[in-house]
């Protein structure tokens, strides 16, 4: 018995990795009641990657992404545009040809730029799931990973609908409860949100005394444990990816310190994210590891549905919305 | 000229390129096998009328329109899986299964079948021309051995074993060896196609009969061919285009599979350009190379021989079985060093197909145990291998079975598995071109194939050529007196249909067995509406 059957226990919705994906922010806060899950969790990395500008030239805006060109001319066509770049994960952004220019040669004033886009996206988003979730009982957990800055913390901390217990310990149904960690060990990215194995174990360590019982607990960390089958990623070798035969070559690259401390703790699920193309479950002793993977660039929201009676685990499911 | 600005963040996962692509999809095509094919099969008569080389061009352009609907789905859609994937999102769920499974069954035969190629047209040819060469009737009498049922079965079965180890201790090592032997196998390709080059028939008549009188004990085993077909013997007939159409079911057998990449769809970087290039690129290259070695092969040996000799019982003229090009370039020269280079290459590219089947099938059923259609068992990865040991144990225990299968039963001695995967899943998939702009609008809009030709999207267009085309080639396999499936022998027409149908029980099995927990598979691929 679990999911949409008779006897439910308590059920929880988790995706992660949506990179800026409007599309699969806007499914996320509608899983709620899509699936009847009482709560959703969005386990890191929510902000996207690029800017597209709309550069206005000959009365006509024009933006390149995807690999091809657009051009609008009105503003249902602007819109329309806009709506493309951020349902594929990117920020639009209207400017001149010499604004641009401008952004191209000047770091600091691209990155405030940048800064200033994601986070209005930021407060966008937390509009659109305050408008949809309030009053419904659905409650919505969000953290920011290891890609998203340290302004994303702030902005959802601000909210009365989203949740963001990074760091920190939440309750959730009964004696079940939950810690959350958007932190990732060193890559070679240099992301905004990366810590060294030792360091990350500490972090991790510093919040588990806090819960009343380990072994009823759900470990929302971003980076999954180390070879654990949620962590293989492209061999990167010179700053490229070691290819054999047309083929890539695959390696771990998850975190020693979140294997150590599941292996120790020995909770009831590992919620993981991070290595978008690990998409698998995998049993740690007695804890169940999710990494539901992630396609965001094609607006396909992938997630695990998983339902809990008592303290056990009755189901578990990946799904692709 | 616009710039687009990137946040600093963890990058690509995508890495593959189009020079990637299109080696992986050459290797699978496997151009050595499908010329052996085509002399062995082609020239005997059973297409009076036919044109080797029309025959190849025509394949060539049936088949690229599904070469592109593939590499414009994996354009669309850079994710692994082939039309497990575009089937699912452009049709449905139960459709994008069926013609998964229907790919990945007769995947498990395929990985049977050329198994039982290296011993029954690899060692056993290098065996002969090595004992010709040494003077050793005694290694003659052992590549003999090797195309017998029980030489080819169990020759396969080690091969099978010897693959399954590797790909346990990790992909990395297969490519390693996959590197390493297709150089090798290419060279040994060119080497053979130059020795094919100089001669005429005039001279290599000679050269063979010389060569087969070690083992036939006949001094002129050619003539010892004319004389046992009789009336049956071929001789060159005007142009047939039917029969030439026909005829198209033996380039079809490697020509077909320009699309091996799309199982690695997200592993591809600028999936846009190196799928669009790859793919149909390895198809024109592959067809290419087809035409050149056919060339090289009627210039040398002339059809009329090329035929009779493809007619005629081996044993009759003691021959023990039939020489393939590759042996027959080996008997025109007399230099070690160049039959060994001739011999050890074709033996490397007979098995070309066994280790890319195993991957794909592999991957499809850790695709469909991630989903709930199979136990979770199926998609555990070994973490001391990082591999997933019992998708590998079950692909290579099946493709066994198969290999024995194949060996010993003459139903499945055919070309006719290649039947059910143009009918259960190329002509599914083409249908899922035809409708993908339209079932999934956003998507196929946001993509960077997005293209139309008078306001019709270019996939829907190509997927109509592609359904002509492969309807064309399932009516050429219907007609074909060789290819082991016809409605008047139906067995083969009842096997094939009975695995696509299978696909429906499976996948309504799998969704009983886990609502019986609770499961509602449908759930996996059902999309939320986002607004």
């Amino acid at each position: 018995m679990a999911f949409g059957f008779g006897g439910r226990g308590y059920k929880l919705f988790y995706a992660s990795d949506i990179h800026g994906s409007e599309k699969c922010f806007l499914k996320f806060v509608n899983a709620g009641k899509f699936y009847k899950a009482d709560a959703l969790v969005l386990g890191g990395d929510i902000t996207g990657k690029m800017i597209v500008p709309l550069i206005h030239r000959d009365g006509k805006y024009h933006a390149r992404f995807l690999g091809r060109d657009f051009v609008a001319e009105t503003e249902a066509e602007i819109a329309e545009v806009e709506k493309s770049i951020r349902m594929n994960g990117f920020y639009p952004a209207i400017m001149e040809p010499d604004e641009h220019a401008h952004f191209q040669a000047d770091e600091t004033a691209r990155t405030e730029m940048i800064d200033r886009l994601v986070l209005k996206s930021v407060e966008r988003w937390i509009d659109i799931a305050e408008t949809r979730l309030k009053g419904t009982g659905i409650r919505c957990f969000i953290n920011a990973g290891n890609d998203d800055d340290d302004y994303v913390d702030e902005a959802l901390k601000k909210s009365d609908v989203v949740e963001n217990h990074e760091g920190g310990v939440v309750d959730l149904d009964g004696d079940l409860q939950m810690i959350v960690c958007g932190f990732s060990n060193r890559t070679p990215f240099d992301s905004p949100r990366e810590k060294d194995e030792p360091e990350l174990e500490a972090y991790i360590n510093n919040i588990i005394p806090k819960l009343k019982d380990p072994s009823n607990a759900i470990f929302t960390l971003h980076v999954p444990p180390y070879n654990s089958g949620l962590d293989s990623a492209p061999m990167l070798k010179d700053g490229g990816v070691v290819t054999k035969g047309g083929h890539t070559v695959m390696a771990p690259v998850g975190s020693t310190a979140v294997r150590k401390v599941i292996e120790q703790a020995q909770p009831l699920l590992g919620l993981h994210g991070h290595v978008h193309e690990s998409r698998a479950t995998k049993n740690i002793g007695r804890t169940l590891c999710i990494n539901p993977g992630s396609e965001y660039s094609e607006g396909i929201l992938r997630g695990a549905l998983i339902s809990f009676k008592g303290n056990k685990i009755q189901g578990h499911q990946l799904v692709q919305a | 000229m616009s710039v687009n600005f990137a946040r600093k963040a963890t990058g690509l996962v995508r890495q593959a390129g189009a020079k990637d692509v299109f080696v992986y999809n050459v290797n699978f095509i496997n151009i050595a096998i499908g010329v052996a094919f085509m002399f062995l099969f082609m020239p005997n008569g059973s297409y009076p009328g036919e044109n080797i080389y029309l025959s190849t061009i025509l394949c060539t352009l049936f088949v690229l329109p599904t070469s592109l609907v593939y590499a414009m789905f994996a354009s669309a859609m850079p994710r692994s899986g082939g039309e497990y994937v575009y089937v699912s999102r452009a049709m449905s769920p139960l459709f994008g299964f069926v013609a998964s499974w229907n790919y990945t069954i007769w995947c498990f035969f395929y990985i049977g079948v050329p198994a039982a190629f290296l011993g029954k047209y690899g060692i056993s040819a290098l065996f002969r021309e090595l004992g010709v060469n040494l003077g050793s009737p005694a290694m003659t009498t052992y590549g003999d051995w090797f195309n017998t049922p029980f030489g080819t079965a169990m020759t396969g079965s080690i091969l099978i074993i010897a693959f399954a180890a590797v790909f346990i201790f990790g992909v990395s090592l297969y490519m390693k060896i996959q590197n390493f032997t297709f150089v090798l196998a290419s060279i040994g390709l060119a080497f053979t196609a130059l020795v094919l080059f100089h001669h005429t028939p005039a001279d290599a008549v000679t050269h063979f009969n010389s060569y087969a009188n070690q083992f036939t004990g006949s001094k002129d085993t050619y003539s010892d061919i004319v004389k046992n077909l009789g009336s049956g013997a071929v001789t060159e007939v005007p142009f047939n285009l039917k029969q030439t159409l026909i005829s198209m079911t033996w380039p079809f057998t490697v020509l077909g599979f320009s699309i091996a990449s799309a199982y690695i769809g997200g592993e591809i970087k600028g999936a846009n350009r190196s799928q669009l290039i790859g793919m149909p690129g390895s198809l024109l290259y592959s067809a290419f190379w087809l035409l050149l070695v056919s060339f090289v092969t009627l210039h040398a040996f002339g059809y009329d021989f090329l035929g009779n000799l493809g007619a005629v019982n081996p044993t009759a003229v003691k021959l023990a079985f039939t020489p393939t090009f590759s042996e027959l370039a080996a008997a025109l020269t007399g230099h070690l060093w160049l039959v060994i280079v001739i011999g050890v290459s074709f033996a490397l590219w007979t098995y070309a197909w066994l280790p890319i089947y195993i991957l794909t099938a592999t991957r499809n059923l850790l695709a469909w145990a991630l989903d709930g259609l199979l136990p979770a068992k199926v998609s555990e990865v070994n973490e001391s291998t990082h591999s997933p040991l019992f998708a590998i144990l079950f692909s290579s225990i099946l493709g066994i079975g198969f290999l024995w299968l194949y060996a010993y039963d003459s139903a499945f001695s055919t070309i006719s598995g290649f039947f059910g995967q143009v009918c259960g899943t190329f002509i599914l998939t083409s249908i899922a071109a035809i409708v993908f702009p339209y079932t999934q609008k956003d998507m196929f809009e946001g993509s960077p194939v997005a293209w139309r030709v008078g306001g019709i999207p270019l996939l829907s267009i190509l997927g109509v050529l592609s359904l002509i085309g492969m309807v064309t080639i399932a009516w050429a396999f219907l007609n074909d007196p060789q290819s082991g499936i016809s409605f008047s022998a139906p067995f083969m027409i009842y096997v094939n249909a009975g695995v696509f149908l299978s696909g429906f029980i499976f996948f309504y099995g799998a969704k009983f067995i886990q609502a019986r927990q609770g499961i509602d598979i449908n759930l996996a691929f059902m999309e939320i509406p986002p607004e």
